[in-house]
């Protein structure tokens, strides 16, 4: 059936350049990235010049876009540089900057033509704040995570500039941008790339009557698989995925789903809870904390607190990445983590579902048997017709 | 002197009466602000008796209103008595369009959050000269930037306010967090069970929870001589204000007596200006010019094997490795595999090649060309 909705852009994170391929390789229509300064993810790898360059060149090629994030919150000395790397990101042809600051909106706008997007760090929650912004030629609106659906549909009417919202992550519990934990406890700003994540601490509570033991600030993580359509009939212009520091399951996995997702209802006109029961499960297959749906529907309750110690608990692990495929011979793996030879291995398929395959021996490069695999090897494994170069493998322990 | 001082009670203010170096009180309820917990009828009250003290008001409407809250709450500030304040304070940029719309012109901007540069502040001064009477400076900037952003904002005739003595908000949540693990309270004190940090102040109230810096910021002493407002906020101090001004009309102490502890911010150095590169192993970052590619497996006695991310390699070129300890090996390519082991004499972008087996070459080492 066919529908009448503008079909939303999935924007997936992207903390390398190996992550920016499987993300869109997996399916998502844009991805975020950061270059080595000026982003809100100092710890991640995030990307060289010629990286970016190489970066927006794939994503060109596949007809998808690159956001470049410059939204740490700036004081003077961080302008040093700012002005080179924006006419940089405008000559390799950025899609957009993604911007927090008033005083960088104002630069970047002065200075070039990229588009810009309000980072959600500016914590727009109101129409009238998208109108203060617009005036300064933000061109979209990264929604708070306070922010419904509902909301988000009629901030896009009010002030006529697209709106992003997050569907999919971990979640600051602060409103984001008011947060300054890290900078008068552990020396690390926040808002410059240096969060340490305080809030996932357990914390004592003592009041005047009751007392208490707990992980107050700790946010469940947010999982709005089951409000896309929402998302799709308000018309928001891009659902958004958190995550630049997770790893490549992770990036694969959820520009895989949501984009699945997102065509399935192009395609139907509808989400079907059997199609998205099936998607769901397969957001379960990494490690994540227990999910939510946030503010997306209601602002979140008490049942927001993830009230338990930060674990690995996910029986679904990344096995490695296919590296090269020599048809009908073989393909191998570079190995993330250790499995036996008798294991059985699923491929995530770019377009079509997982091929299972029982490994009955494992054999490295030089055909030499092995009974188990070390991280950082590389691992041969018979031909299966469908496997292509930088599939994700994962296995389920 | 200029103070500007949060009245959280009318007893407060009695305090203020003969004073002379007061320039203003922050009254507010709790309807519109973060902290201040007055019913409107308290406030009306608190706002008369300042009046008849001869002191300028200023509403604090301070609270970040997501959408779905905000006609509800601009209702009730419309309800408010206009002359019942003289100033209205505001952070979220929402609400200050609104209220420019609604024809206020004496604003007292928040930006305390994020405009830690002059080039924000400057589109401010630029574009809201007209109706903002004075920006509230952030705490997170240094003597030195305060220093220079005074004067770029009274050339303004504007005028400018920090916080000198107050609690130092660390953390603001849309959400009632208190509630979800306590069944009455909504002030504690928190202590870190993983750090040392212990006695944060956590607030709940209708616009969320906040949690307070361990110490109270005091920075009174160098302050004290520049032409800004004081702020003085001694929200978790019993009777802060009258300790306060005892301090400053008699003692010879550093510091008020109170039971918190003080800290001076970051007036002198921004701690954070160091950032953490050294958590990241700056080896691994690949230099682009010669750049080949990067070594995914090294199998003793065997082959190295190699993807090439940049340039091309052939047979003689002449390699060098930096290992993710920062060791160099060099090395001259004589054979040359694809991953079948049979012999090729060039690699391309994206391909894997097999070379020799080297020592000291792991996983993740980078590949130049000499």
């Amino acid at each position: 059936m066919a529908n009448t909705f503008k079909i939303p852009e999935v924007l997936a994170p992207a903390g390398s350049l190996d992550k920016l391929k499987i993300a869109l390789s997996y399916g998502a229509d844009a991805v975020y990235v950061g270059g080595q300064k000026f982003g809100l993810r100092a710890a991640a790898d995030n990307f060289t010049n010629k990286e970016l360059r190489e970066g927006v060149d794939f994503a060109h090629k596949l007809n998808k876009r690159v956001y470049v994030v410059i939204n740490s919150f700036f004081f003077d000395k961080d302008f040093e540089g700012l002005l080179s790397f924006v006419s940089y990101l405008e000559e390799i042809n950025v899609d957009a900057v993604i911007v927090s600051d008033l005083g960088v909106v104002n630069f970047i706008n002065s200075n070039s033509d990229i588009p810009i997007h309000l980072s959600t760090q500016a914590s727009c929650v109101n129409a009238s704040s998208g109108k203060f912004w617009k005036k300064f030629g933000v061109t979209r609106l990264i929604l708070g995570r306070e922010i419904s659906i509902a909301e988000a549909k009629f901030i896009k009417e009010s002030t006529g500039l697209e709106v992003e919202l997050f569907i999919h992550g971990s979640m600051c519990m602060a409103y984001s941008g008011n947060c300054t934990i890290s900078n008068f406890t552990q020396g690390r700003d926040s808002n410059r790339g240096g969060c340490s994540h305080s809030c996932r601490f357990e914390y004592e509570l003592i009041g005047e009557d009751e007392n208490s033991e707990s992980f107050f600030m700790s946010s469940k993580d947010l999982n709005g698989l089951y409000a896309l359509e929402d998302f799709i009939k308000a018309g928001i212009s891009s659902v958004k995925i958190e995550g630049r520091m997770k790893g490549p399951l992770y990036a694969a996995t959820v520009s895989k789903v949501y984009s699945e997702s997102v065509q399935e209802f192009k395609k139907t006109g509808k989400l079907e809870k059997e199609f998205l029961d099936h998607q769901y499960k397969e957001l379960e297959k990494f490690t994540h904390r227990s999910y939510f749906d946030g503010s997306l529907i209601k602002p979140a309750g008490d049942h927001s607190v993830f009230n338990e110690r930060e674990h690995q608990d996910n029986k679904y692990h990344i096995l490695g990445t296919v590296v090269d495929v020599i048809h009908d011979k073989f393909f191998v793996v570079d190995t993330k983590t250790k499995i036996l030879s008798s294991t059985k291995i699923e491929v995530l398929t770019f377009s079509k579902g997982c091929l299972e395959i029982q490994l009955d021996e494992l054999k490295d490069l030089s055909n030499d048997l092995l009974d188990n695999t070390r991280p950082n090897q590389l691992i041969k494994i018979p031909y299966v017709p469908g496997v292509q170069k930088n599939n994700l493998v994962r296995y389920c322990s | 002197m200029s103070f500007s001082i949060c009245i959280h009670s009318k007893e407060d203010l009695n305090l203020l009466a003969d004073r002379r170096d007061i320039k203003e009180v922050i009254i507010g309820c709790r309807e519109l602000s973060r902290s201040f917990d007055c019913s409107k009828e308290d406030f009306y009250e608190i706002s008369h008796l300042a009046k008849t003290l001869n002191l300028k008001r200023v509403l604090c409407y301070d609270a970040l209103i997501c959408e779905r809250d905000f006609n509800r709450v601009m209702s009730f500030f419309e309800i408010i008595d206009q002359d019942s304040y003289d100033y209205i304070r505001v952070q979220d940029l929402g609400v200050f369009e609104q209220l420019i719309e609604l024809g206020h012109n004496q604003l007292q901007l928040i930006l305390e959050t994020a405009f830690h540069n002059k080039e924000a502040i400057k589109v401010i001064l630029k574009n809201y000269g007209e109706v903002v009477s004075k920006i509230i400076l952030s705490y997170e900037l240094t003597l030195d930037l305060i220093k220079e952003y005074i004067e770029i904002i009274t050339k303004e005739n504007i005028g400018v306010e920090l916080l000198c003595y107050g609690p130092i908000l660390l953390f603001y949540s849309p959400r009632k967090l208190l509630s979800a693990s306590l069944m009455t309270e909504k002030q504690v004190v928190a202590n870190s069970l993983e750090s040392p940090h212990k006695g944060y102040e956590i607030l709940e109230n209708l616009h969320g929870t906040f949690m307070y810096h361990l110490k109270d910021l005091f920075i009174y002493e160098q302050l004290k001589n520049l032409s800004i407002d004081k702020r003085i906020d001694p929200l978790f101090t019993k009777d802060g204000i009258e300790k306060f001004f005892d301090w400053l009309d008699n003692s010879n102490e550093r510091y008020p007596k109170q039971d918190r502890k003080f800290t001076q911010g970051y007036l002198a150095v921004n701690k954070t200006d160091v950032l953490f590169p050294k958590l990241k192993n700056t080896r691994l970052n690949r230099v682009d010019e010669n750049f080949v590619g990067t070594v995914l497996e090294n199998k003793k006695g065997s082959h190295i094997a190699v993807r090439v991310e940049g340039k091309r390699v052939k047979k003689e070129d002449e390699l060098y490795f930096i290992n993710p300890e920062g060791k160099i090996i060099n090395h001259t390519i004589q054979q040359l595999y694809d991953l079948s082991f049979n012999d090729i004499s060039s690699a391309e972008n994206q391909d894997i090649f097999l070379i020799k087996s080297l020592k000291k070459i792991t996983p993740k080492t980078k590949v130049y060309l000499n």
